[in-house]
Order: structure tokens, then sequence, then C-alpha cells
């Protein structure tokens, strides 16, 4: 019998769900890359020993043992997800560019903003899964302790992932122009300046010489407000956060992400490799 | 199939004078070419090669590919590209590492499931799938190169130093491959510094030096247009010396004499009956005439005036 052999048809035609399909693709690697990251895991690892050390902290306490272990585990939790944050930020898009394996993605009908947004998937999965991964073993400790669970504690570890997103985001807008360190350098900063918003606010009506506040102004203006996702206070003192609160900082968030993944993607664009 | 049109591209380098890495080079590559793209190292061989898989934008001119300016995405579905020295994923297997391209290039999973495989078949790497490629020689990394520029079989395949830093068994299978897919009738664009490279595989060529194009086209008719040379080798009775004017440029060897007669091709004939007929008058006895085509390097070291 004569066996039939079909040619394969390859389509050359553009359609969204190819282009999703790109983004998902470089999503997916780029997640492979980064949960092989020994960073990850050493930090992670660092987390755990400081949530198990509020733990311990807890015990040496005669009272409020539960708000003892929530408050050490909450800035854990805040400072180690915000390290990730900017280090796997700061090399997104740098990385591949000095390891050259963005060469042979980019030569493909891929768009360079799909890069960016499909390299950001991977990386946002990552954290998401790290902050969640680190809340659990806090929240086993916080109830270990005798501490009863909140909408308050949810609330919080939205609005901290939400805040992973931004300080991600914002990385690679550095990561599109940049070196790795110079873009980590620049993330710390906007990490430092957004924690420290409030204050700057403050001063920058006051601050001599005059020719200084429009800068500050400008950096008020410009970068993003990390102390509206700051609710450890509240959460450690059972304060009240209200849905319309997180809903309103999410939403900040996201607009802010939005804002930074679309000027990383135009960086991108225009940048010859 | 590429056509390139007055590209100029200038890089400032740390705040410096700017550097022109490609000054107004045109060029045409005909289809199913097998095109050598010849210069230095610096010569702006892999600017040009950039800009015609859109990694770079020129600051003049254009390139098409297939009539499609090469920075457009659309362009892109018709090429396949090999970078030099191809960094790839590591952490990947062979398969997983052929699979992520595929989606890239829009294969679906029934696509993939069939031509993943002939692929790696194709570059001799079907045992080593689930290999990772952290673990493959420099040689295996460049077939799996191969693999994945070939996967949407693109009709232009555009190689950058393809088989530099392999060692001689390497350069020998990339060069097979090469063939394999010139037989398939697909475009080849590549670049390199190697001359004898471009003499083995390509059927044209195109010489640079600093950024500017010193001609292209096709090897034989370069070489066809050149001086030639003819070598011959005589003795003469008695030990004499040569003493007619012919004659008079001869070296003495062990054995005899020898001249070297370079002339344009259509005198040299002519020239060469001249010789040969003083060397019979003079009752001397022929032992060879030798041809001597000019090489491509002979071209390029007299169109350059540069080191290779």
């Amino acid at each position: 019998m004569k066996k039939k052999v079909r040619k394969v048809e390859f389509s050359q035609k553009i359609t969204i769900g190819h282009t999703v399909k790109q983004i998902l693709g470089i999503g997916i690697v780029t997640f492979h890359e980064l949960v092989r990251e020994k960073i990850l895991w050493s930090t992670l690892l660092f987390a755990f020993l400081c949530v198990g050390l509020s733990y311990a902290l807890s015990r040496l306490s005669f009272v409020e043992n539960a708000r003892i272990a929530l408050d050490f585990g909450l800035t854990a939790v805040s400072l180690i997800g915000g390290l990730l944050s900017i280090v796997m930020g700061a090399s997104l898009i740098a990385k591949e560019i000095e390891n050259r394996t963005v060469y042979v993605v980019l030569s493909k009908a891929v768009w360079r903003w799909q890069f960016v947004v499909g390299r950001l998937l991977g990386l946002f999965t990552v954290l998401i899964l790290n902050a969640t991964l680190m809340t659990l073993v806090l929240l086993l400790i916080f109830v270990i302790s005798g501490g009863h669970l909140s909408s308050a504690i949810f609330k919080s570890l939205v609005l901290q992932i939400t805040e992973f997103g931004v300080l991600a985001s914002m990385a690679c807008i550095f990561s599109s122009f940049s070196t790795v360190s110079l873009a980590a350098i620049f993330a710390s900063g906007v990490w430092v300046i957004g924690h420290a918003m409030e204050d700057l606010r403050a001063v920058t009506d006051k601050i001599e010489p005059v020719s200084l506040r429009p800068i500050l102004h400008f950096i008020t203006f410009v970068l993003p407000d990390l102390t509206r996702f700051d609710v450890k206070v509240q959460v450690s003192h059972q304060l009240p956060i209200t849905w319309g609160y997180t809903n309103y900082t999410i939403f900040y968030g996201l607009a802010y992400m939005a804002f930074a993944i679309l000027t990383a993607c135009t960086i991108f664009s225009r940048r010859d490799l | 199939m590429i056509e390139i049109q007055g590209l100029t591209k200038k890089y400032r380098v740390r705040g410096l004078l700017p550097k022109t890495a490609l000054d107004a080079v045109s060029l045409t590559v005909r289809k199913g070419e097998v095109f050598g793209f010849l210069g230095p190292n610096g010569a702006g061989k892999t600017s040009l090669i950039k800009i015609l898989v859109g990694l770079m934008t020129p600051d003049s001119g254009t390139a098409k590919i297939m009539g499609i300016d090469s920075h457009l995405r659309e362009a892109k579905f018709k090429l396949g590209y090999l970078p030099e020295s191809p960094y790839f994923h590591k952490f990947l297997t062979a398969q997983e590492f052929l699979n992520f391209h595929g989606r890239l290039v829009g294969l679906t999973s029934d696509q993939l499931y069939t031509r993943v495989p002939t692929l790696l078949e194709k570059v001799g790497l079907a045992k080593s799938r689930k290999q990772k490629l952290k673990t493959f020689s420099k040689g295996m990394l460049q077939r799996i190169g191969f693999a994945q520029a070939l996967l949407h079989d693109p009709e232009v395949l555009i190689l950058d130093e393809p088989m530099s830093g392999l060692d001689p068994v390497g350069r020998r299978e990339v060069r097979d491959i090469i063939n394999q897919i010139a037989m398939t009738g697909k475009t080849i664009f590549f670049s390199t510094h190697i001359i004898h490279d471009v003499e083995v595989i390509c059927s044209s060529v195109a010489f640079i030096t600093n950024g500017k194009l010193k001609g292209f086209g096709n090897i034989e008719d370069l070489l066809g247009k050149t001086v030639s040379s003819m070598e011959i080798r005589y003795s003469l009775p008695y030990s004499r010396a040569p003493e007619v004017s012919e004659l008079k440029e001869s070296r003495k060897t062990m054995d005899g004499w020898v001249i070297d007669i370079e002339s344009p091709a259509e005198k040299l004939e002519q020239e060469v009956n001249a010789v040969l007929t003083s060397i019979i008058s003079q009752k001397g006895t022929v032992r060879s005439v030798v041809p001597r085509k000019n090489s491509l390097e002979d071209l390029f070291f007299a169109g350059t005036d540069a080191s290779v």
C-alpha cells in the first residue's frame, strides 16, 4: 500500500491566540528559570528561619505571643519578598541580554513587549508562590501560638503581593536599559524612597534650599508610595483594614504596574540589542 | 530574496566618538544561494545580521527579506537565525528547548509532536533529546541551534559565524548540515572570517571591512574576472641559462628552471605559447605546465588590504 505523505503546513498568520501562546511560553520558561535560582531558595530558607525565630521570640514573652510572632513574621515576609522582587526584577531583561539568550527568542515573530510581559508573568508567578508559601508557614506558627485568623491577614498578604508586583515592575524598567547590578541599585532606591514617601512628602515643602523642592515634588509624584501597602501594624494590632482601602490600594498598585510595564516595553522596544 | 539598500549604522561606545559599523552597504542575495559574508573581526558582519533579524535598527537604508522590511514581524516568519556562539536557556532539555521555540514560531502541539523528533534526527541529536543543554558540547549546541532555526521551515537561513570556535570534527558536521539544507533549495546567508569555509560551501560571496562593502557576486564570476597565472617548469641542455627575452624572469631550481606567467585571462594563452616556443627553440624540455587560479584569499586581500 502506498504510504500517504502529508506535508506540514506552517501558519504565518498572527492571531491573538498565537500572541497569547507566545507570552505564556516565555512566561513558563521564565518561571522554570527563576525557580532554579539559588537566591530564591536561600532567601526562602532565610524567611522560614525568620518566621521560626518569630515563634521562638514569642515564647520569650509572657503576653501576646501570637502578636509578636505575626509582627515579626510579616516583617520577614515583606523584607524577603521585596529583596527577591528587586533582585529578580533587575535581572529579568538585563540578564537575558548579558547572556545573549534573548537573540534567538527575538529573532522569531515575537514583539518586544510580548517578551517583557512574558518574563514579568513568570516572575509574578514565582513571587506570588513565594509570598503565599512564606505566609502559610507564618500562619501555621501564628495559630500554634494561639492567634486567630482574620480577613486582615489575607488582605495584608494581597497588599504585600501587590507591592512585590510594583517593585518587580519598577526593577524591570531599569532592567530594560541598564545592567543587572545598576538595575538592582536603582530598584533598591525606589524601595527605600517608596517606604519613606510619607516622610518625604512632609519635608518637601520645607526643605532648603528651595531649588530642591521641585525635584522632591517630582520624585514623590513619579515613584510609588509603598507605605500604602504596609498594613503590618494594623494586622498585628488587630486594627480594621477596610475593603475600600484594600481595593483602592490594589487598584493603585495595578495602575502603577501597568505604567511601569508600559514604560519598560517602550524602552526595550527601542533598544538595539 | 534578501535585498539590502544603503544600510548605515553608527555606534557610540561609552560616550566616545561614533564608530561606523556599516557604511551604506547594498547587496542582493538571490533565492537558493549559499551566500558567504566574509570579513575580519569587527568588520560589521554581526551588525548587518542583527539588522536583518530585527535585533537592531539601521540609521538609514533598508533591509528586506522576501520583499518584507526586516524589522516587521511578518519578515521573521520567513527566516531562521543562528547567532554566533549560540547562548540558549541551558536548563532546558533539547526537546523542551525546541518545544519552546516551536511555540514561539506558532507551531501547534500536533506539529510539534512530529516536527521536533524529525529535526532532532536531522541534526543527529535524537538520542540526546532528554539531555539538558548545559551538558552539550559546543558542536551539539550549534546543531540544536540549527534545529531551532529550521523549526518553521523558513525560506531564508541566517547564520552568524556558524563554525566559530568549533574543532575540525564540529566544523565538518556543521558544514555537512549547511550543505544538506542548501540542497533543499533554501537561501543561506552566513557570515565568517574564515575564507576556506566560503570556498567550500558558498556559491556567492561579499567582502566587508570597516563597515564598507568591498564587492560581492558569484564566486566563479569573481575569480574568472581576475588575473590568472601559469607556472612552467623546464630544463635546458648542458645547464645553460635562458637566453631569450621570454625566459628572462625564470628562477633556478634544483632540477632546472621555473617561470611564472601572470597575465589577464585573454592574453595568458598567447604568452604561454610564446614561452613554450622559446624553450623549444633553446632545445629545452618542458617538465610541467601548471595553471594557478586566483583564490578567494587573493581576492580578499586585493580588495580589502586587511588581514583575516
